[in-house]
């Protein structure tokens, strides 16, 4: 048996001239929580419908609790919970219908789950998809996703577009599955608060790389803000291997440094600053700057 | 039970739940011996990964500031006098820290700092004087 719920392998996939996904290699450990973080159009979505099998890499392998998605065992499909960006449903179905109905396409369907849910989320069986609030149907996906004991819950931006008490709503609930179930979770957001708040490990993707995977602190201490002032002026600072970004505003320069910062520390120093000093990035603050890195490569 | 996390500050949630624990064991607002919610519970209610909750349990029970009964849940550990000293202290030490640290970077000294402290403590009548409590 493998440790990994997810196993991604150099996974590319094209669409015309489009590269939305470049030689990935991801691998989440069972029992995690992993967060993805990537602007609009990075390749998150893409990476999550090879992972469901709902696209076929051009290269590489994507293994699911070590089963293909693309293959022909179609139990795998029994081992993840998937919810879409776009929570796709029927829309002229009833609530109970769409209940009914997953629990006919998922043998591990739990009943008692969904009953609970249902009243949780206070949500009417009688009502049409298509006359429910954008925070209801988020509410019917994310239930139908538990519903069906998942070992691997996908979720791709669930808590995107939802008002402050739906999110909140939400949240609890994928929090208490994944205590008493010790699922794995891979979920997808451009929420920062969301994926401090759950994730265990992050990624960040850019321009369909995945420019780093770590341990959600590490990710945030991976770069370095240094601030300073030099006494005569300069166009530039010389390039350095530990220095990813310079820009100067206002005649204060802010230099962004790779850990471990020591080395390009001590090359700005040697530039004799008049002031110098490091200051705190957050977790938006890095995958910004890596963002922006990569935009400009 | 509700501690204050902010995701977004620099102190990873782990750290800001060990603290906010360990102040309201050391604060009194948790009792010697009180039950905690456990983990579970705590992480739905803060709404943060169940796992980072229950490592800050294990943490705080290896510092021996709470303590677990098998089958029964998580409760706060009876300190003795001097352990609980020597805790306040270094919270009390770690806060000051910070703040001196602000002090120097604005280019105070070492006398500013100490005449500002004492001004504001002069304010603060509503303390306790000379006694811990």
């Amino acid at each position: 048996m493998t440790d990994f719920a997810i196993d991604i392998q150099q996974v590319s996939k094209r669409f015309g001239n489009t590269q939305a996904v470049k030689e990935l290699d991801l691998a989440i450990p069972k029992g995690t929580v992993f967060g993805f973080l990537g602007e609009n159009g990075a390749g998150k979505t893409t990476t999550i419908r090879m992972m469901v099998g709902l696209l076929k890499p051009d290269q590489g392998t994507v293994k699911l609790m070590g089963m293909d998605p693309l293959g022909n065992d179609i139990s795998v499909k029994e081992k993840f919970g998937y919810v879409s960006e776009d929570r796709g449903m029927y829309r002229w179905m009833k609530v109970k219908e769409i209940l009914w109905f997953n629990k006919g396409l998922y043998p591990n369907w739990d009943e008692q789950i969904a009953a609970q849910l249902l009243k949780d989320f206070d949500l009417d069986p009688d009502k049409k998809i298509k006359t429910l609030s954008r925070g209801m149907v988020a509410k019917v996906a994310i239930l139908s996703a538990l519903a069906c004991r998942p070992e691997v819950l996908i979720l791709d931006e669930p808590t995107s577009g939802l008002d402050p008490m739906v999110r909140r709503e939400i949240l609890e609930k994928m929090v208490a599955y994944c205590a008493d179930y010790g699922t794995t979770v891979f979920f997808s957001s451009h929420l920062i608060d969301d994926i401090e708040r759950l994730a265990d490990t992050v990624g960040i993707i850019c321009k369909g790389r995945l420019v780093i995977h770590d341990e959600k602190q590490k990710v945030r201490e991976s770069l370095k803000r240094v601030l300073f002032r030099l006494g005569e002026k300069v166009a530039s600072i010389p390039a350095h291997p530990g220095i990813l970004s310079s820009t100067q505003k206002n005649g204060e320069w802010e230099c962004i440094l790779k850990t471990p910062e020591k080395e390009a520390f001590e090359f700005l120093k040697s530039l004799n600053p008049e002031h110098i000093e490091f200051s705190e990035m957050s977790l938006e603050d890095v995958f910004a700057e890596y963002t922006r890195f990569e935009r400009g490569r | 039970m509700y501690i204050e996390i902010k995701p977004d500050s620099p102190i990873s949630i782990f750290e800001q739940i060990m603290d906010g624990i360990r102040v309201a064991v050391l604060s009194g607002r948790l009792k010697e011996d009180e039950k905690l919610p456990s983990w579970r519970d705590l992480a739905v209610e803060l709404r943060v990964n169940p796992n980072t909750v229950a490592k800050a349990y294990q943490e705080l029970e290896r510092q021996r500031i709470l303590y677990v009964k098998r089958g029964e849940g998580t409760f706060v550990a009876v300190w003795d006098f001097q352990a609980r000293e020597r805790e306040r202290k270094r919270l009390l030490h770690d806060s000051l820290m910070q703040t001196i640290l602000k002090g120097y970077q604005l280019k105070f000294t070492a006398d500013d700092i100490k005449k500002e402290l004492d001004s504001l403590l002069a304010q603060f009548s509503m303390l306790p004087e000379g006694e811990g409590a």
